[in-house]
Formats: structure tokens, sequence, C-alpha cells
């Protein structure tokens, strides 16, 4: 297909298979060579870009990983590389990297620098704990961190908070962050806007052979996914509810292309999941969850999903459509076997529909993976509590990586729905729960411990929920 | 100071290979590699894939001009398999083709038969089958079994520790062009471009200067690319001398994760003996070291594992064994430390075992048995100018190590389902290569007509900063401006046999020859200086871009003394050379003075463990350590911050698992995993013993790459001492990495 976008400062009208990565465009067709290939999964970010995407006006900054973005999502938009920063001076993301000893063998470097930038470009609020989560996604092998942590407090302490975006980016072009020609791509993107607008070769119609994307992210790094321009339509592109967060008739809805981050980010879904960005924060990495979407996590079917496993224990529904047909189904009865969905050729997740609870309801996701973060898990678990009293009115649990699919534990939330929160009921909780699950050994742990894992998960949510309510000294 | 080679690096400007463009004469390699870990190659079928568009050729091992051979030390490794492939992995074919896509469409199409042998992943089955590399050797001091009765306490165990993949960013690769008179000229990410070099010429069968390797810096190597780079640049250059076309190899994470070697795992048995009050009388201990398939550095590696068994403490009697033992998997090679983790975990873990015999803390018998100046260790060399106590006691007196240990024991009375634990990690390493030999460097340095500086040496650059290091020697050499001097590629063409960038010593024999380089041009320009200024040689100072003649304070500028130089027809360039004096080490009686000098510090590590999850962070860590004459504290600080953490990804996240057909099952970079921003979410405070010089280095310095590497060690204790304060009664195993898994299931133990 033919993509439009600008590549720093540079117009770009390029011809492309939609699902070609990003990262080998870049290096093979522009020349841009300080984007590094370190693992092609997606798992170091020495590929790391900022993508500038038009939303309602303003543009939006975000940082990515390109070798596992497809081309197609590149159209309109604004993506920036190192060579797009470097100015006759060093930026003050570069200068600090410099001076505190943050740079060793220089491979991971470049991303570090963009995912740094990106942090101040993307506007979001200015706290250590945010400019981490901005580059939790960058490996790198030689330094442990510590300097490039000491560079992001330093680079924190320098810059004030600019909500609206056109001051922002003044801003920083004064700070020198960024190059003057940043003031100048709003316009240009309008212009490439009503480009592609007019470009009549695009083609909207759908059929039976396509593959929906989402983020891509899932696709390219199995290399499975169909690609040309006559099978991939991007959720991204398309109308409607599926790329909104929304509350309509006591229910919340958000889009199959809604982004992880737009999920955690999301004031209606942090006001009805309390914790959510927490959650999330065990989801990937930034780098990914920009361009991860709730329906490619849900769709990719695996076990271990962390959304399908959070949603699972909200009694989520699906809402699909296919030629204009809606049907709803509940989230539980999508997943029909491993990697088996209750989902046609053509159909497509249009959103997930949740009932938006009240404030007495208690949420509560756990994860445990070999790696604290950036890693998936063994086991996972959500769980949804309605309490009065002592007495659960209502109970959801699902878990991950104990059975072929992300499971709704169904004899389980039965059992302790009405009972009262003891020790003894959590004991008899956790027998049921064994007859339930099936989990298999493989490289994220033995059947065993996956066993023993989702237990103690269940009692983290019990522990976490209602330290009061439980007796510490007899749990283990 | 900062590293000069920091800013190309944040512009995205530094040249790796797979950065290095090359025209539509380029083409690529892609290897095809047994699928199989074991087993006798019957039939290789390449008909369909010669078919794949874009596909030259297919070469195998009877394209081979020269030897087929790539044995470092020892020569038992083919660089394209013959008759039989030892491990899944092993290199039998190299494709050539017009891109990456049709090189690797052409390796799905390749047909091979391979008739089954047996499989061998264990080293301890490998040793009871009598597959060695050589001999076991055995290190002993004093009478051990004689001191086995006089001990109060026996303790016997074993001890487990897994490899480790070096993930440096940049994976393996190599580009060749062909040159003028059948020569090569290859570009490699390699730490020994001498050996790769070497190989080549006998891959191919021509004399060495018709190759030239050039280097210009590494995306991380971390001993990973000492001997494992070599291969890939020799198949490259093979490509391009058959075809007479540049070819470029650059592996894939997922080729470089499952083709090459990583840390040696070892399985170990000891038995330590003490008397009461925990002084350490006796200590035996045997490494099973699982080779791989081939030598490649095994044996050296083995060696230092024995010249460290003892780690920090003084044992009067020692009886260490080695055996390096084939298996059929990757062959295991160098990785910083090069040995020495691996024998120092298991002291530590015998000396942990020890303790709960003796119910003592085991810091109480790792401070009693500290090495003392002048101690003798187990290969005979005495420790000298050693004063490993010093960061032990700072530990106490300025970072309240014993209140740490009380403050965790309230933590612990405190808490139930949160638990910490604590350590203390003494680390001595022995600085210069253990092969003596290799303790030869050289250096070139040219001065320009305008006075600027050009200084070429054998190190290779890494990331460990050894260029900003040099090029700080030369500037204080020559008292000149920083930005004066430029630190050039590492070439054999101007630079000939030079040793492996490793074994922390690339600052120390490539600085000393660089400064003897640059003095010997000093004395040169002492001479004209002395003209210039109608005074004497030894009234001629440098200071500030200047010579300064010290009795008259008349001067004269830098940039006129070398227009100057030049016009009176002086050599403004030197080549110089340096070889680590009074080293030696006799292998018949395994004693002698292997090492220059050591390195030494002690660590303080501290871990929380969740008691309901079984997971674990590291909260906390101080480390002193000694760096003497610090010729940059940036660099150095790096050093320790980044190999503290990489050892402690190898004690408690880096799981690297074979099964039993020799397939590594952590495979891709989302199954083997490497500390990220948020594991190191913890303090780290180093303090730096920077008051002595030390004479046997360059500028006083101390060498710096590995020895922090083992403070790690410290964070496999410190969690397990968490996990064993929840299960005080519990037995616990040595089995490193420890993983949330290992740990829950300790935690469940009845």
């Amino acid at each position: 297909m033919e993509i439009n976008f600008i590549l720093n400062n540079e117009d770009k009208c390029i011809e492309v298979d939609p699902m070609f990565p990003v990262l080998r465009l870049l290096r093979e067709t522009m020349g841009i060579s300080s984007v590094k290939t370190g693992c092609g999964e997606g798992e170091c970010g020495a590929c790391t870009v900022i993508l500038g995407t038009p939303e309602n006006g303003i543009i939006r900054y975000k940082n990515v990983a390109t070798c596992i973005m497809p081309a197609g999502k590149l159209n309109g938009k604004h993506l920036v590389t190192v060579e797009g920063i470097n100015g006759d001076k060093l930026s003050p993301v570069q200068k600090t990297l410099v001076d505190e000893g943050a740079v060793q063998c220089g491979f991971c470097t470049p991303g570090f620098v963009m995912s740094l930038t990106g942090f101040f470009l993307g506007g979001e609020k200015l706290s250590y704990k945010n400019i981490l989560n901005a580059i939790d996604g960058n490996i790198c092998r030689c330094t442990g961190y510590f300097p490039i942590k000491r560079t992001a407090k330093k680079l924190l302490e320098s810059v004030s908070e600019y909500p609206d975006t056109e001051e922002r980016i003044k801003k920083l072009v004064e700070l020198s962050f960024i190059p003057r020609y940043f003031l100048t791509i709003r316009d240009r993107l309008v212009e490439l806007k009503e480009k592609i607008l007019t470009d009549k070769s695009i083609k909207n119609e759908i059929n039976e052979k396509m593959i929906f994307v989402g983020g891509g992210t899932d696709l390219l790094v199995e290399k499975s996914g169909r690609t040309g321009a006559d099978y991939t339509r991007f959720i991204s592109n398309m109308a409607g509810n599926i790329n909104l967060i929304s509350k309509k008739d006591e229910f919340i809805r958000i889009g199959a292309g809604v982004s992880v981050t737009d999920i955690k980010d999301s004031e209606v879904i942090r006001e009805h999941i309390p914790g959510i960005e927490n959650f999330m924060e065990q989801v990937s990495s930034g780098i990914i969850r920009n361009m991860a979407t709730l329906g490619g996590n849900i769709v990719n079917a695996s076990p271990i999903g962390d959304l399908s496993v959070l949603f699972l224990a909200l009694d989520s529904s699906l809402v699909l459509s296919k030629d204009g047909v809606t049907r709803e189904i509940k989230l539980k009865d999508f997943f029909r076997g491993y990697k088996v969905l209750d989902l046609k050729d053509g159909e497509l997740i249009e959103f997930l529909k949740f009932p938006s609870y009240d404030n007495n309801v208690y949420i509560n996701f756990e994860k445990v993976s070999k790696r604290n973060y950036l890693d998936i898990a063994a086991c996972n678990s959500a769980i949804l509590i309605r309490n009065e009293n002592r007495k659960i009115k209502k109970c959801m649990i699902s878990a991950g990586g104990v059975s072929p699919v992300p499971l709704y534990l169904q004899k389980s939330s039965e059992f302790i729905t009405g009972k009262e929160i003891t020790i003894e009921n959590l004991k008899e909780l956790s027998k049921i729960t064994l007859t339930e699950i099936s989990p298999i050994s493989d490289v994220r742990g033995s059947a065993e411990y996956k066993k023993e894992l989702l237990n103690r998960l269940i009692l983290s949510h019990f522990i976490l929920l209602f330290p009061d309510l439980v007796n510490e000294g007899d749990l283990i | 100071m900062k590293n000069f080679d920091s800013v190309k690096h944040v512009k995205g400007e530094s040249v790796f290979v797979d950065d290095i463009i090359s025209g539509e004469d380029l083409l690529y390699g892609v290897v095809f590699t047994s699928p199989a870990a074991h087993g006798k190659i019957k039939k290789i079928d390449l008909k369909e894939a010669l078919t794949v568009d874009g596909v030259v050729s297919i070469l195998g091992h009877h394209d081979i001009p020269g030897e087929n051979q790539i044995g470092a030390i020892i020569k038992d490794e083919e660089l394209l398999a013959e008759r039989t492939v030892r491990f899944k992995g092993e290199p039998i074919l190299l494709i050539l083709a017009e891109s990456i896509e049709a090189g690797e469409e052409a390796r799905e199409k390749i047909y091979v038969e391979i008739e089954p042998l047996q499989v061998i992943t264990d080293p301890r089955k490998a040793f009871e089958n009598g597959d060695l590399i050589v001999p076991s050797r055995t290190f002993s001091l004093g009478k051990i079994d004689k001191a086995w009765r006089e001990c109060d306490v026996i303790v016997e165990g074993a001890v487990e520790s897994s490899g480790q993949e070096h993930f440096y960013m940049e994976t393996q690769g190599s580009i060749a062009f062909p040159i003028e008179g059948d020569g090569v000229k290859v570009i490699s990410s390699t730490q020994s471009p001498t050996a790769v070099q070497r190989t080549i010429s006998n891959i191919l069968g021509i004399s060495m200067n018709k190759i030239e390797v050039d280097v210009r810096q590494l995306g991380g190597a971390f001993g990973g690319k000492e001997d494992q780079a070599t291969s890939w640049a020799s198949l490259a250059a093979l490509g391009t001398f058959i075809l007479k076309r540049a070819v470029k190899i650059v592996l894939s994470r997922k080729e470089d994760l499952n083709f090459t070697g990583k840390r040696h795992p070892f399985s170990s048995d000891f038995k330590i003996g003490l008397k009461k009050n925990g002084k350490i009388l006796a200590y035996e201990a045997t490494y099973y070291q699982n080779c791989g398939a081939f030598a490649d550095l095994s044996t050296a590696i083995l060696e230092r594992a024995l010249l460290h068994s003892t780690n920090s403490y003084y044992i009067p009697h020692v009886n260490v064994t080695g055996l390096s033992c084939y298996t059929n998997l990757p062959p295991f090679t160098a990785f910083r430390g090069f040995g020495a983790p691996q024998a120092i975990f298991v002291i530590e873990s015998a000396i942990k075992k020890a303790a709960k015999a003796l119910g003592i803390e085991p810091r109480v018998i790792q401070k009693l048995n500290l090495l003392e100046e002048g101690d003798q260790l187990p290969y005979g060399m005495r420790t000298e100018n050693y004063d490993i106590r010093k960061s032990w006691n700072l530990l106490e007196s300025k970072f309240g190590m014993n209140e740490t240990f009380l403050r965790i024991k309230e933590f612990n009375k405190k808490n139930i389902l949160k638990k910490r634990g604590a350590a203390v990690m003494p680390v001595t390493f022995g600085i210069s290569f253990t092969n003596s030999i290799l303790n030869q460097a050289g250096a070139l340095v040219h001065i320009y007509t305008d006075g600027s500086v050009s200084v070429s040496t054998g190190a290779v650059e890494m990331g460990q900063g050894v260029n900003m290091k040099i090029l700080s020697v030369a500037a204080s050499v020559f008292s000149i401006p920083r930005d004066f001097v430029k630190m050039e590629t590492t070439n054999t063409t101007r630079v000939a046999n030079t040793s492996p960038t490793a074994a922390s010593s690339g600052a120390d024999l490539n600085g000393k020859a660089t400064e003897t380089a640059c003095e010997n041009l000093i004395a040169r320009l002492k001479k004209v200086a002395a003209q210039e200024l109608n005074s004497e040689i030894e009234n001629i100072v440098f200071k500030d871009a200047k010579a300064v003649d010290k009795r008259s304070g008349l001067s004269i500028s830098w940039n006129s003394l070398i227009a100057s130089a030049y016009n009176r027809r002086v050599n403004l360039s030197s080549q110089a050379y340096y070889a680590t004096p009074d080293i030696w080490f006799d292998k018949k009686k395994e004693k002698g003075k292997p090492f220059s000098y050591h390195v030494y510090g002690t660590a303080l590590v501290e871990a929380e463990v969740d008691i309901i999850k079984g997971t674990y962070k590291i909260v906390k860590a101080d480390i002193v350590h000694d760096l003497a004459k610090s010729i940059n504290k940036t660099i150095d600080t790096g050093q320790v911050e980044g190999a503290f953490i990489q050892g402690l990804g190898w004690m408690i996240v880096e799981e690297l698992i074979y099964d039993e057909k020799g397939t590594l099952i952590t495979g891709n970079s989302s199954t083997y995993k490497i500390p990220d921003m948020k594991f190191t979410d913890c303090d780290v405070a180093i303090e730096f013993l920077t008051d002595e010089e030390n004479p046997y280095a360059v500028m006083g310095s101390k060498a710096v790459g590995e020895p922090p590497f083992m403070y790690g060690i410290g964070g496999y204790f410190a969690v397990q001492n968490g996990l064993i304060s929840a299960k005080s009664e519990t037995e616990v195993e040595f089995n490193a990495p420890i993983t949330p898994e290992k740990a829950l299931l300790f935690l469940l133990k009845n």
C-alpha cells in the first residue's frame, strides 16, 4: 500500500507491504541506522522511536518499538528517530546521558534517547515513576541502569509541566529537547491527512480472508499474519466504538482497538477499576503498551493473556460484528480451546463491555513471572469481590497459565460467593480451584509450581483486599 | 570525566557491523546448523534450496581451501561440520544469497539426514564416560588428609550453577570484503582481531598478511566475542574468498541465543572442615565443568576457576580438582569472571552450610578467614599490596553492616508475609591472563603535523571505556587536551599479534604500551624543545599543551613544537610494546605467580522476599571496591554497577534451560530474561578505595571489568536468607539461579 508520513523533518510517500516491520523499513529503505535490531520481538527497545499521531487537532507523541510495528500503521503519522533530534549541540537528554556515564557500548543508547525524549514530548505527568515507566522496555546489558535513572531524575528537575500540547512542544523546542521543525509538524500532518483521505487507492471493503490488525505486535513476533494490502485491515482506521472507551447503559465499553496505555490512563476505567494503572504496569512495557490493543490481546488467545484474565473476572462480554450484524458473547465463552475462539472468519470484535460496578466492589490483579516486570506470566489471576459484613456477596475469579485458555474459575467463584472470609473457607476454596485447572509444565514453570502458585495468587487477592479479615499467621 | 565515545552513541552515529551498508554487491550469509545435538551426517540434499531465487551458492566443508579447523587452544572444532555434529546449532552449511529472506527460504529447503547418537548434557555423565577435554587438574596446598582430623566440624555438599547468556545487545556479526591480491578484509564484532585473522588464514590457507581485520567498537561482548566471534568472521571470509563479493553475516537474536556458547554451567562437590570458632582448616572441591561440544576456551576457564577456588580466604589445606567435560551443548565460553564466579559460588555455599552446622552466621566465618597481606594462595602466589579487611571494615564502620543485620532481624520479627535477608560478599580476583603468553600488547601513536594525535592499540572498545582510558593516558603523557587525541579502530595492519581484549586487562596492557609509545615521542620532542628554547633536555617539561624550560620559564606551544619537529625531520610516530613482568606459572607443579596483582572488595546485599508468592527483589547493596588510582571514575563506577547487576542476573533471574535432547528451551528474548530497568529498583552505594597507587598497571590504576561481577553472588544468598527466615528448619539447596519457582517450592516444603 501507499503510505504517507513524516520521517523526522521529511515528508515521505512510499509503497510498502502494510505488515512490513517499520524497523526494517527504516534500516533497509530509509537509510536510518540509529534504530538497532536487538531482538526482533519487542523485548529490548533498541529500535524505539517516537510516533506522533494527530488526535483532535493536536499531535499525541508516544514511544513505540519498531521491530514489531507494521509499516501500515505509519500512515499519516510523524515518526521521529534520533536523527530527528540531533542538532548542533546535544539535546538535554543526550547531554545528561553522556554526563552521567549512562552510555557504555552504545547499542541501546539511541533507544533510551528516544524513550526519554518521547516521555517529555508525550506530556505525561512529570514524575519519577512515570519517567521510569517510559523507559521500562529499554534493555541495557552494560550499565545496570543506575546512571540512566540518574539521568532521568536530573532531566525531571530541568523541565516544568505543560499540559497544553502546543505550549509543551514550544517549550521543548526552547529548551532544545527537540529541533524547531517540530513546530511545523501539526499543519503538515493535517495536509497529509487530506491527501490520505482523497487517496482512491485505499480500499475499505472487508472480506473473509482478511485479517484485522490491532497493534500488530503479536503478529509480527510470530510472523504468522497475512500480509499485503488486500488482506490486512487496521482497526485503528475504523470508525465507531472500536477505538473508544465509553460508558453506556450501566456498562463500560472498551473498543477492541484501544491500546493498553489508553486503558491504563482512562479516567472512566480508573474510576471503575481502581488500581488499573498498577495492573497494567505489569503488562509488557511502555513501548508495547502504546501499540498493543485490547482486541489483539484477546484474539491472540494466549492462556496467560493479561487483559483476558483481568476482564474475565469482571464478567465481561464481547460485542462482535460481521456484515453489519452484531452479536454478544460472554468473554468466558469466547475461548473454546487452546487458541480456538468463537469467532467466525471476517468477524470482528467491536468492543468489550463490563458492568459499571459501584464502589463497594474490590478488584485485584496478580501476576508472577520469572522477571517481575516485562515478562510473560507463569500464572496470573484477577478477582472481583462484593463484600458485606464479612460475607462475600459476589465473587468472580479468573486465572491464566493453568489451562489451555484464559480461565474463568466458575466453581471456585460459585463456592466462595455467599461464604464468609475465613481461613477454612479459603482452604476449601483452594481445593476446589485445583479441580478446575490443568496446568502443563513448560518454559514458564512446572505444572506442580503453577498449581501452587495460583493458589498463592488467590490467597494474595484476599490478603491484599482484606488485610484485617485475614489472620496472616494462619495462612502459611 | 565523561567518556568522549558517548557523544556519537547518543547521536546514533556509531557504526556497528550491521550498520555498514555496502551496496548491491553485498551478499548475505545465512548459516544452516545442525538440528540434532549429536549424530552422524548421512545425507545432504541441496537441490531444492539451490533453486530459491536469489541464492548464489551454498558452501560446505569441502569448499574450505585450507584447514577446516577453528579450535583456538585445542584443535577440535570444525568451521563447518564434516561427518559428525556434536551440538544443536553447529554450523554445517553456509548459504550465500542476495537477501536474508532468500537465504532463510533456502535454509528451510535444505534436507539433511542425521543418524542420531547418544546426547549427553550432564557433565558428570560425561565424566563417567571419560569424555574429558584434558586430564583432570588439581591444585593443592598443605596436607589435607591430616587436616581433616583436626577439624571440629566437616560439612559436605553439592552446588549447581547454571550457564548464562551474554546477551550483548549487538549480536554476533562480521562483514568481509575482497581486496586485491586474493586478500580479505574483515570487519568483525570481535574481542580478538588477531585470533580472527589467524583462524581465517588457516581456513583459507593463505598467509596472515593477506587478511586485515578491523574493529571499530562492539555493542557489548562480556567475553562472548572473545572466541565465538571467530566462526562468523571465518564464514564471511570464506564466502568472500570464494565468490569475490562482500559477505555479511549478522545473527538474529534467536540464532545467537541458540548457536553460540555461554557461561559454563558447573556441577560441583565440596567438603569443608573448620574449627568451632569458624576457622577454616581444610577445603576440598571438585568442579565438573560443562564445556559443551568443543574445547573453545574451557581449559583456560577451568584454570581460573581453580585459581579462585578459595576466593578471599586463607585456607591452609586445600585440594581442588577440575574436570573439563565434553557434552552435546553449544561450546561454553568466556564470560566476565571466566570461571571464577562458579568456583567462588561453591566456596561461599560451603561456608553457608558450615555456618549452619556450627550455629554461627556465615559472615563470622567469612571475616575470620579473610586473606591477609603475604598469605599464600593454593597456587603458591602470596598476596601483595592487599588489604581486603579495609573494605570489610568500611562496610561495618561506614555502611553499618551489623546494624543492617539487626534491622533485618527486627523486620522479620514484625513481618510474616515479607521477609528480608542479607549477605556479605567479599571478592578477590587475580589480574593477568592466566596464560602468561597473552600478557603483551602493542600501540602505535602518530602525531600529525597539526599537533593532533592518533592512537592505535590492540584493545577493542566494547563499552568498557578502554578507548577513553587510553586516550587519557596519551593526553596525560603529552600534557595536551584530551580532544587532541583520537582513538583509531583496532586493526591488525596497525597493531599486530594482539591478545584478546579480555581478562579485565585491556587498559592495563594497551595503556602501558601507549604510555611507552608516548614517552618515546616525548623523549624526541624534548630534544626539539631544548633546541627551540636554547636549553637542555633535562630542563624541558611538558605542561598545558606546552613544552616549558623550567629554568628560564620560556615555552613553546605543542603545535609549534610539532611543526618544528617535522621540519627538523624528527620521527613523529612511535610503536611500543608492553609485556607484564614477573608472571609465570608451572603447570606441572600447578604453582607460580600467574597474576600481576589482585583486585579486592566487599559487598553487602539485601533482599526482600514475598513469602506468599515466592517473588523477591534486591532492595539495597553497599559495595566497597578497590580501584587504586582510577584513570576515569565515571567509567569505573559504570563497570562496578553494571558488573554487579550482571552478576545478580546470573544468580537470581537468568535461567538457561536445556532439555535432555540438547535444545535450549529459553532460546529467545521472551523466555531468557536479563535484568530490566525495574529489576534494579534498589539503592546501590559504592565506595572506592583509591588511596594506594597500584605499581603494576598504567598510571597506578587497577583493572575493573570482571571483579565486581562476583558481588552479585551475594544476591543469591541474600534471597536465600530471606527465604530461610520463613523456613529455618528446611534444608537449603545451592542451585543457581534461584527463581520464583524454586523459591515458592522451597517455602512449601514440609
